[in-house]
């Protein structure tokens, strides 16, 4: 799917939604740590290395993936990216339709 | 079914810390996936990881390129060996949702689910869960000196064990 999300809305969501998780900007990325999982995404072209920097677009992916290894709840991740949930699910059951199990349509 | 079932071995990264110089070898797995023409992949372990890339092989690599950097970045980031350690195994940890994934994916291909072209070139490999490891030590001394060819990645497709 190509929808995309500013990597800046991603920090603000683990900010509210994960104030625990504790969060670096390297050079090649943002990393992320919130008990056993460490994940990252990018931290845009060129972006220096503080939060409050980062800028450019992830996809939305990547969000649902962070979301997850982070524990940060559904209704936490609709909040910031209102519908990006539901969209998700909509890709996730399409590939039962490439396997023919949809109703035919007329 | 856009959900496929991957095997690395022999992944291995040399990285230079504040105070340390470590190497990291992995084996491990990823998901490979075609959502509306876009093609990720996604790290079952490392389950920190997930890229987009051109076709599965394009995923791939870039997954690999992802994996590197996240390891330069974690060493950056660490005053001592011990905490590299920690973090690296944090970001290795098990994705449990992709797992489950990769597991139903291989489901599939139990079933006698067609592969699709662009995997039948990969080998075919036994799997078993306990070759899923990833080790950091230190580098010593000796290993400076080029042996990278001694080591070599490699993908394959599971079969059972």
């Amino acid at each position: 799917m190509g929808l995309k999300v500013e990597i800046s809305d991603i920090v603000h969501m683990i900010r509210e939604c994960a104030p625990d998780a504790t969060m670096r900007v390297a050079t090649h990325s943002i990393l992320v740590k919130r008990g056993e999982h460490c994940t990252r995404f990018s931290k845009g072209e060129g972006a220096p290395k503080t939060p409050d920097s980062a800028r450019g677009q992830e996809h939305a992916r990547v969000v649902r993936k962070v979301a997850e290894l982070l524990a940060i709840s559904p209704a936490c991740v609709n909040h910031h990216f209102p519908g990006l949930l539901e969209c998700e699910a909509e890709v996730a059951a399409a590939p039962k339709a490439r396997d023919g199990n949809r109703p035919k349509e007329r | 079914m856009a959900d496929y079932p991957i095997l690395f071995s022999g992944f291995r990264h040399v990285v230079k810390g504040p105070s340390f110089e470590a190497v990291i070898t992995a084996n491990g797995r990823t998901l490979i996936s075609e959502e509306d023409g876009e093609w990720w992949c996604s790290g079952v372990e490392p389950g920190g990881i997930i890229v987009e890339g051109e076709g599965p092989s394009g995923a791939f690599e870039k997954f690999g390129a992802a994996f590197r950097h996240a390891l330069e970045d974690i060493a950056e980031g660490a005053k001592t060996f011990a905490v590299f350690e920690t973090e690296v195994c944090a970001l290795f940890n098990t994705d449990p949702n992709d797992a489950r994934r990769w597991e139903a994916a291989l489901g599939h291909f139990q079933k006698g689910a067609e592969i699709p072209e662009q995997f039948r070139n990969l080998p075919r490999k036994v799997w078993n869960e306990s070759d899923i490891e990833v080790e950091v030590r230190p580098l010593e001394k000796l290993e400076k000196a080029p042996m990278e060819a001694a080591v070599r990645e490699e993908r394959s497709l599971p079969l059972a064990a």
